[in-house]
Protein backbone atom coordinates (compact mmCIF):
# COMPACT_ATOMS: atom_id res chain seq x y z
CA UNK A 1 0.00 0.00 0.00
CA UNK A 2 1.34 3.44 -0.85
CA UNK A 3 0.16 6.99 -0.21
CA UNK A 4 1.23 9.60 -2.78
CA UNK A 5 3.52 6.91 -4.21
CA UNK A 6 5.33 6.45 -0.87
CA UNK A 7 5.09 3.59 1.62
CA UNK A 8 3.28 4.87 4.77
CA UNK A 9 6.40 4.61 6.94
CA UNK A 10 8.48 6.69 4.51
CA UNK A 11 5.70 9.27 4.34
CA UNK A 12 5.51 9.31 8.15
CA UNK A 13 9.28 9.75 8.40
CA UNK A 14 9.14 12.70 5.99
CA UNK A 15 6.25 14.40 7.78
CA UNK A 16 7.90 13.98 11.17
CA UNK A 17 11.09 15.48 9.80
CA UNK A 18 9.16 18.54 8.65
CA UNK A 19 7.43 18.83 12.04
CA UNK A 20 10.75 18.57 13.85
CA UNK A 21 12.23 21.29 11.66
CA UNK A 22 9.26 23.65 11.43
CA UNK A 23 11.22 26.81 10.75
CA UNK A 24 13.22 25.10 8.04
CA UNK A 25 10.01 23.77 6.47
CA UNK A 26 8.35 27.18 6.74
CA UNK A 27 11.32 28.94 5.17
CA UNK A 28 11.50 26.36 2.38
CA UNK A 29 7.78 26.76 1.71
CA UNK A 30 8.10 30.55 1.78
CA UNK A 31 10.99 30.34 -0.67
CA UNK A 32 8.97 28.19 -3.04
CA UNK A 33 5.93 30.49 -2.79
CA UNK A 34 8.07 33.58 -3.38
CA UNK A 35 9.83 31.97 -6.32
CA UNK A 36 6.58 30.97 -7.97
CA UNK A 37 5.09 34.41 -7.27
CA UNK A 38 8.04 36.23 -8.82
CA UNK A 39 8.00 34.02 -11.90
CA UNK A 40 4.24 34.49 -12.29
CA UNK A 41 4.52 38.26 -11.75
CA UNK A 42 7.29 38.58 -14.33
CA UNK A 43 5.28 36.46 -16.74
CA UNK A 44 2.15 38.54 -16.22
CA UNK A 45 4.09 41.81 -16.58
CA UNK A 46 5.66 40.51 -19.78
CA UNK A 47 2.28 39.46 -21.11
CA UNK A 48 0.73 42.83 -20.25
CA UNK A 49 3.63 44.74 -21.85
CA UNK A 50 3.40 42.64 -25.01
CA UNK A 51 -0.38 43.08 -25.20
CA UNK A 52 -0.01 46.80 -24.63
CA UNK A 53 2.66 47.06 -27.31
CA UNK A 54 0.53 45.07 -29.74
CA UNK A 55 -2.47 47.32 -29.03
CA UNK A 56 -0.39 50.48 -29.50
CA UNK A 57 1.01 49.14 -32.76
CA UNK A 58 -2.48 48.28 -33.93
CA UNK A 59 -3.74 51.72 -33.08
CA UNK A 60 -0.91 53.33 -34.99
CA UNK A 61 -0.77 51.14 -38.04
CA UNK A 62 -4.02 49.16 -37.85
CA UNK A 63 -4.03 45.62 -39.08
CA UNK A 64 -1.63 46.39 -41.93
CA UNK A 65 1.12 43.90 -42.55
CA UNK A 66 3.43 46.19 -44.51
CA UNK A 67 4.44 49.82 -44.38
CA UNK A 68 5.89 52.07 -47.07
CA UNK A 69 7.79 55.01 -45.64
CA UNK A 70 9.86 57.73 -47.21
CA UNK A 71 13.59 57.16 -47.15
CA UNK A 72 14.07 60.77 -46.12
CA UNK A 73 11.16 62.82 -44.78
CA UNK A 74 7.69 62.37 -46.19
CA UNK A 75 6.56 59.98 -48.88
CA UNK A 76 5.50 61.99 -51.97
CA UNK A 77 1.69 61.99 -52.49
CA UNK A 78 2.25 60.84 -56.05
CA UNK A 79 3.53 57.47 -54.89
CA UNK A 80 0.30 56.68 -53.03
CA UNK A 81 -1.78 57.93 -55.93
CA UNK A 82 0.15 55.78 -58.37
CA UNK A 83 -0.14 52.67 -56.21
CA UNK A 84 -3.86 53.23 -55.53
CA UNK A 85 -4.68 53.53 -59.19
CA UNK A 86 -2.77 50.41 -60.18
CA UNK A 87 -5.28 47.63 -61.10
CA UNK A 88 -5.36 44.75 -58.62
CA UNK A 89 -3.55 46.66 -55.88
CA UNK A 90 -3.81 45.31 -52.34
CA UNK A 91 -5.80 47.24 -49.71
CA UNK A 92 -3.88 50.31 -48.67
CA UNK A 93 -4.43 53.53 -46.74
CA UNK A 94 -2.30 56.63 -46.12
CA UNK A 95 -1.30 57.49 -42.56
CA UNK A 96 0.29 60.71 -41.41
CA UNK A 97 1.63 60.84 -37.85
CA UNK A 98 3.29 63.62 -35.94
CA UNK A 99 3.84 64.71 -32.36
CA UNK A 100 1.83 67.78 -31.21
CA UNK A 101 2.07 70.01 -28.18
CA UNK A 102 -1.17 71.26 -26.61
CA UNK A 103 -1.15 74.76 -25.15
CA UNK A 104 -1.25 74.76 -21.36
CA UNK A 105 -0.26 71.11 -21.08
CA UNK A 106 3.06 69.46 -20.57
CA UNK A 107 4.30 66.76 -22.88
CA UNK A 108 3.26 65.88 -26.36
CA UNK A 109 0.57 63.76 -27.97
CA UNK A 110 0.62 61.76 -31.13
CA UNK A 111 -1.65 63.08 -33.88
CA UNK A 112 -2.65 60.63 -36.57
CA UNK A 113 -4.10 61.68 -39.89
CA UNK A 114 -6.18 59.04 -41.66
CA UNK A 115 -8.27 58.56 -44.81
CA UNK A 116 -11.49 57.35 -43.18
CA UNK A 117 -12.78 55.57 -46.26
CA UNK A 118 -9.55 53.74 -47.00
CA UNK A 119 -8.83 52.91 -43.34
CA UNK A 120 -11.98 50.85 -42.82
CA UNK A 121 -10.17 47.73 -43.99
CA UNK A 122 -7.43 48.11 -41.39
CA UNK A 123 -9.08 49.48 -38.24
CA UNK A 124 -11.98 47.68 -36.61
CA UNK A 125 -13.34 50.69 -34.78
CA UNK A 126 -13.71 52.93 -37.82
CA UNK A 127 -16.81 51.41 -39.46
CA UNK A 128 -18.76 52.10 -36.26
CA UNK A 129 -17.44 55.64 -36.17
CA UNK A 130 -18.38 56.26 -39.77
CA UNK A 131 -21.86 54.85 -39.22
CA UNK A 132 -22.39 57.48 -36.55
CA UNK A 133 -23.73 60.15 -38.86
CA UNK A 134 -23.20 63.07 -36.51
CA UNK A 135 -19.52 62.24 -36.15
CA UNK A 136 -19.12 61.48 -39.76
CA UNK A 137 -20.73 64.78 -40.71
CA UNK A 138 -18.45 66.66 -38.37
CA UNK A 139 -15.33 64.94 -39.58
CA UNK A 140 -16.11 65.49 -43.21
CA UNK A 141 -17.41 69.03 -43.06
CA UNK A 142 -15.16 70.67 -40.50
CA UNK A 143 -11.48 71.07 -41.33
CA UNK A 144 -9.10 70.37 -38.47
CA UNK A 145 -11.44 67.86 -36.74
CA UNK A 146 -9.87 65.25 -34.51
CA UNK A 147 -11.04 62.27 -32.47
CA UNK A 148 -9.71 61.90 -28.95
CA UNK A 149 -9.73 58.93 -26.67
CA UNK A 150 -11.77 59.46 -23.52
CA UNK A 151 -8.61 59.42 -21.40
CA UNK A 152 -6.84 61.97 -23.62
CA UNK A 153 -9.89 64.23 -23.47
CA UNK A 154 -9.99 63.93 -19.70
CA UNK A 155 -6.28 64.79 -19.48
CA UNK A 156 -6.67 67.84 -21.66
CA UNK A 157 -9.94 68.82 -20.03
CA UNK A 158 -10.80 70.58 -23.27
CA UNK A 159 -11.02 70.04 -26.92
CA UNK A 160 -8.79 72.80 -28.10
CA UNK A 161 -5.72 71.45 -29.72
CA UNK A 162 -3.63 74.07 -31.38
CA UNK A 163 -0.25 74.20 -32.94
CA UNK A 164 1.85 71.39 -34.09
CA UNK A 165 5.51 70.65 -34.30
CA UNK B 1 24.61 -20.15 -0.91
CA UNK B 2 26.78 -17.22 -1.95
CA UNK B 3 29.05 -18.03 -4.85
CA UNK B 4 31.63 -15.61 -6.27
CA UNK B 5 33.49 -16.55 -9.44
CA UNK B 6 36.41 -14.74 -11.07
CA UNK B 7 35.17 -11.38 -9.78
CA UNK B 8 37.12 -8.50 -11.28
CA UNK B 9 36.90 -4.79 -10.59
CA UNK B 10 39.11 -2.04 -11.99
CA UNK B 11 39.10 1.70 -11.48
CA UNK B 12 40.58 4.30 -13.77
CA UNK B 13 43.28 6.18 -11.94
CA UNK B 14 45.16 8.94 -13.68
CA UNK B 15 45.93 7.55 -17.13
CA UNK B 16 46.05 3.91 -16.08
CA UNK B 17 43.82 1.15 -14.81
CA UNK B 18 43.99 0.09 -11.17
CA UNK B 19 42.83 -3.41 -10.31
CA UNK B 20 40.92 -3.37 -7.02
CA UNK B 21 39.67 -6.97 -7.12
CA UNK B 22 41.63 -9.49 -9.17
CA UNK B 23 39.59 -12.53 -10.24
CA UNK B 24 38.27 -13.32 -6.78
CA UNK B 25 36.54 -16.65 -6.24
CA UNK B 26 35.00 -18.06 -3.06
CA UNK B 27 31.83 -19.64 -1.73
CA UNK B 28 29.89 -19.25 1.49
CA UNK B 29 27.30 -22.01 2.08
CA UNK B 30 23.81 -21.06 3.23
CA UNK B 31 23.71 -20.14 6.91
CA UNK B 32 27.48 -19.78 7.31
CA UNK B 33 29.36 -16.74 8.50
CA UNK B 34 32.34 -15.35 6.59
CA UNK B 35 34.56 -12.65 8.03
CA UNK B 36 36.27 -10.42 5.51
CA UNK B 37 39.57 -9.04 6.76
CA UNK B 38 42.00 -6.69 5.12
CA UNK B 39 43.80 -3.40 5.45
CA UNK B 40 42.26 -0.13 4.34
CA UNK B 41 42.19 0.07 0.55
CA UNK B 42 42.39 -3.70 0.11
CA UNK B 43 38.99 -3.77 -1.63
CA UNK B 44 36.66 -4.88 1.19
CA UNK B 45 34.03 -2.21 0.63
CA UNK B 46 34.24 -2.65 -3.14
CA UNK B 47 33.62 -6.36 -2.66
CA UNK B 48 30.57 -5.69 -0.44
CA UNK B 49 29.21 -3.27 -3.05
CA UNK B 50 29.62 -5.94 -5.73
CA UNK B 51 28.05 -8.67 -3.56
CA UNK B 52 25.01 -6.47 -2.98
CA UNK B 53 24.70 -5.40 -6.62
CA UNK B 54 25.18 -1.73 -5.77
CA UNK B 55 28.29 -1.66 -7.98
CA UNK B 56 28.86 -3.63 -11.18
CA UNK B 57 31.96 -5.77 -11.82
CA UNK B 58 34.26 -5.66 -14.85
CA UNK B 59 34.21 -9.45 -14.96
CA UNK B 60 33.05 -12.52 -13.11
CA UNK B 61 29.77 -13.48 -11.41
CA UNK B 62 28.04 -13.20 -8.06
CA UNK B 63 25.38 -15.84 -7.46
CA UNK B 64 23.00 -15.79 -4.53
CA UNK B 65 21.37 -19.21 -4.66
CA UNK B 66 20.45 -19.53 -8.32
CA UNK B 67 20.37 -15.85 -9.16
CA UNK B 68 23.29 -14.22 -10.97
CA UNK B 69 22.63 -10.74 -9.60
CA UNK B 70 24.72 -8.90 -12.18
CA UNK B 71 22.82 -10.57 -15.02
CA UNK B 72 19.66 -8.85 -13.74
CA UNK B 73 18.60 -5.44 -15.02
CA UNK B 74 18.89 -2.49 -12.65
CA UNK B 75 15.20 -2.48 -11.56
CA UNK B 76 15.20 -6.27 -11.01
CA UNK B 77 18.49 -6.02 -9.10
CA UNK B 78 17.00 -3.33 -6.85
CA UNK B 79 13.96 -5.51 -6.15
CA UNK B 80 16.22 -8.52 -5.52
CA UNK B 81 18.36 -6.51 -3.10
CA UNK B 82 15.26 -5.22 -1.29
CA UNK B 83 13.85 -8.72 -0.88
CA UNK B 84 16.90 -10.93 -0.36
CA UNK B 85 19.76 -8.83 1.05
CA UNK B 86 20.10 -7.11 4.42
CA UNK B 87 22.66 -4.52 5.49
CA UNK B 88 24.23 -3.55 8.78
CA UNK B 89 26.40 -0.44 8.73
CA UNK B 90 29.13 0.87 10.99
CA UNK B 91 27.17 4.03 11.79
CA UNK B 92 23.79 2.23 12.11
CA UNK B 93 21.99 4.39 9.49
CA UNK B 94 18.67 4.21 11.29
CA UNK B 95 16.01 6.65 10.15
CA UNK B 96 15.90 9.26 12.93
CA UNK B 97 12.23 10.16 12.47
CA UNK B 98 10.99 6.57 12.76
CA UNK B 99 10.74 4.77 16.08
CA UNK B 100 12.70 1.60 16.80
CA UNK B 101 9.67 -0.53 15.90
CA UNK B 102 9.03 1.40 12.70
CA UNK B 103 12.68 1.16 11.65
CA UNK B 104 12.51 -2.62 12.03
CA UNK B 105 9.21 -2.79 10.12
CA UNK B 106 10.45 -0.70 7.19
CA UNK B 107 12.13 -3.46 5.08
CA UNK B 108 8.99 -5.58 5.43
CA UNK B 109 6.78 -2.71 4.36
CA UNK B 110 8.99 -2.14 1.31
CA UNK B 111 8.49 -5.73 0.11
CA UNK B 112 4.76 -5.61 0.79
CA UNK B 113 4.46 -7.72 3.94
CA UNK B 114 1.00 -7.44 5.48
CA UNK B 115 1.04 -4.97 8.43
CA UNK B 116 -0.29 -7.52 10.92
CA UNK B 117 2.42 -10.06 10.06
CA UNK B 118 5.04 -7.30 10.12
CA UNK B 119 3.93 -6.22 13.60
CA UNK B 120 4.21 -9.77 14.92
CA UNK B 121 7.69 -10.08 13.39
CA UNK B 122 8.75 -6.73 14.91
CA UNK B 123 7.61 -7.96 18.34
CA UNK B 124 9.59 -11.19 17.98
CA UNK B 125 12.75 -9.40 16.85
CA UNK B 126 12.48 -6.79 19.61
CA UNK B 127 12.37 -9.66 22.12
CA UNK B 128 15.36 -11.33 20.48
CA UNK B 129 17.51 -8.17 20.53
CA UNK B 130 16.33 -7.20 24.03
CA UNK B 131 14.61 -3.95 23.06
CA UNK B 132 10.97 -4.84 23.74
CA UNK B 133 10.47 -1.82 25.97
CA UNK B 134 11.99 0.57 23.48
CA UNK B 135 9.74 -0.04 20.48
CA UNK B 136 8.31 3.47 20.60
CA UNK B 137 11.55 5.31 21.24
CA UNK B 138 13.46 7.24 18.61
CA UNK B 139 17.03 6.17 17.70
CA UNK B 140 18.60 9.35 19.09
CA UNK B 141 17.48 8.36 22.59
CA UNK B 142 19.29 5.00 22.41
CA UNK B 143 22.90 4.10 23.19
CA UNK B 144 25.24 3.03 20.38
CA UNK B 145 24.82 -0.64 21.26
CA UNK B 146 21.03 -0.35 21.32
CA UNK B 147 21.05 1.43 17.97
CA UNK B 148 23.21 -1.30 16.43
CA UNK B 149 20.91 -3.99 17.86
CA UNK B 150 18.00 -2.16 16.25
CA UNK B 151 19.95 -2.09 12.98
CA UNK B 152 20.58 -5.84 13.22
CA UNK B 153 16.88 -6.48 13.83
CA UNK B 154 16.00 -4.25 10.88
CA UNK B 155 18.48 -6.02 8.60
CA UNK B 156 17.00 -9.43 9.44
CA UNK B 157 13.32 -8.49 9.64
CA UNK B 158 12.48 -9.48 6.07
CA UNK B 159 14.43 -12.77 6.39
CA UNK B 160 17.09 -12.04 3.75
CA UNK B 161 19.16 -14.80 2.16
CA UNK B 162 22.33 -12.76 2.54
CA UNK B 163 23.30 -10.28 5.25
CA UNK B 164 26.19 -7.90 4.60
CA UNK B 165 27.71 -6.13 7.58
CA UNK B 166 30.32 -3.40 7.14
CA UNK B 167 32.32 -2.96 10.36
CA UNK B 168 29.27 -3.49 12.60
CA UNK B 169 31.34 -3.08 15.76
CA UNK B 170 33.57 -0.30 14.46
CA UNK B 171 31.63 2.39 16.31
CA UNK B 172 31.12 0.48 19.57
CA UNK B 173 33.25 -0.18 22.61
CA UNK B 174 34.74 -3.67 22.95
CA UNK B 175 32.17 -5.10 25.36
CA UNK B 176 29.19 -3.75 23.43
CA UNK B 177 30.80 -4.85 20.17
CA UNK B 178 31.11 -8.42 21.48
CA UNK B 179 27.45 -8.38 22.54
CA UNK B 180 26.33 -7.15 19.14
CA UNK B 181 28.44 -9.76 17.32
CA UNK B 182 27.11 -12.48 19.56
CA UNK B 183 23.56 -11.35 18.88
CA UNK B 184 24.21 -11.06 15.15
CA UNK B 185 25.76 -14.51 14.82
CA UNK B 186 23.03 -16.12 16.94
CA UNK B 187 20.29 -14.56 14.81
CA UNK B 188 21.80 -15.44 11.43
CA UNK B 189 22.45 -19.03 12.52
CA UNK B 190 18.88 -19.21 13.82
CA UNK B 191 17.48 -17.91 10.51
CA UNK B 192 20.08 -19.74 8.37
CA UNK B 193 21.04 -16.46 6.74
CA UNK B 194 24.45 -16.22 5.07
CA UNK B 195 26.51 -13.46 6.67
CA UNK B 196 29.52 -11.68 5.20
CA UNK B 197 30.98 -9.32 7.75
CA UNK B 198 33.77 -6.85 7.08
CA UNK B 199 35.82 -6.37 10.20
CA UNK B 200 39.15 -5.47 11.70
CA UNK B 201 38.24 -7.30 14.90
CA UNK B 202 39.75 -10.71 15.52
CA UNK B 203 36.92 -11.40 17.95
CA UNK B 204 34.51 -11.17 15.02
CA UNK B 205 36.79 -13.34 12.90
CA UNK B 206 36.85 -15.96 15.66
CA UNK B 207 33.07 -16.18 15.59
CA UNK B 208 33.05 -16.80 11.83
CA UNK B 209 32.96 -20.16 10.03
CA UNK B 210 35.51 -18.96 7.52
CA UNK B 211 37.84 -16.01 7.17
CA UNK B 212 38.54 -14.30 3.86
CA UNK B 213 41.73 -12.29 3.95
CA UNK B 214 42.00 -9.66 1.22
CA UNK B 215 45.32 -8.13 0.17
CA UNK B 216 45.84 -6.01 -2.92
CA UNK B 217 42.61 -7.25 -4.45
CA UNK B 218 43.39 -10.93 -3.96
CA UNK B 219 42.38 -13.50 -1.39
CA UNK B 220 45.46 -14.64 0.45
CA UNK B 221 43.69 -17.05 2.76
CA UNK B 222 40.28 -18.61 3.30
Amino acid sequence: MTILGLPPLMLRAGLRYQLRHRWQALLALTGIVMGVTVVLAVDLANGAAKASFALSSKQLQGAATHRIVGAVGELPDAVYRQLFTTPGHPPMAPVITTRVRVDGHKGRMRLIGLDLFAEGVFRDQLPGLIQNKASLGGWLSRPGSAALSASAAATLNAFRAVGST
Amino acid sequence: MLSVQELQKNYRSGGGLQTVLDKLSFQVPQGEIAALLGASGSGKTTLLNLLSGIDTPDGGRVNIDDADIHALGEPQRTLFRRRHIGFVFQFFNLIPTLTVGENIALPMELIGTRPQIAQERVGTLLDQVGLSRMADRYPETLSGGEQQRTAVARALSHRPKLLLADEPTGNLDEVTGRQVISLLTDLVRDQRTTLVVVTHSHAVADAADRVLQLQNGQLIGQ
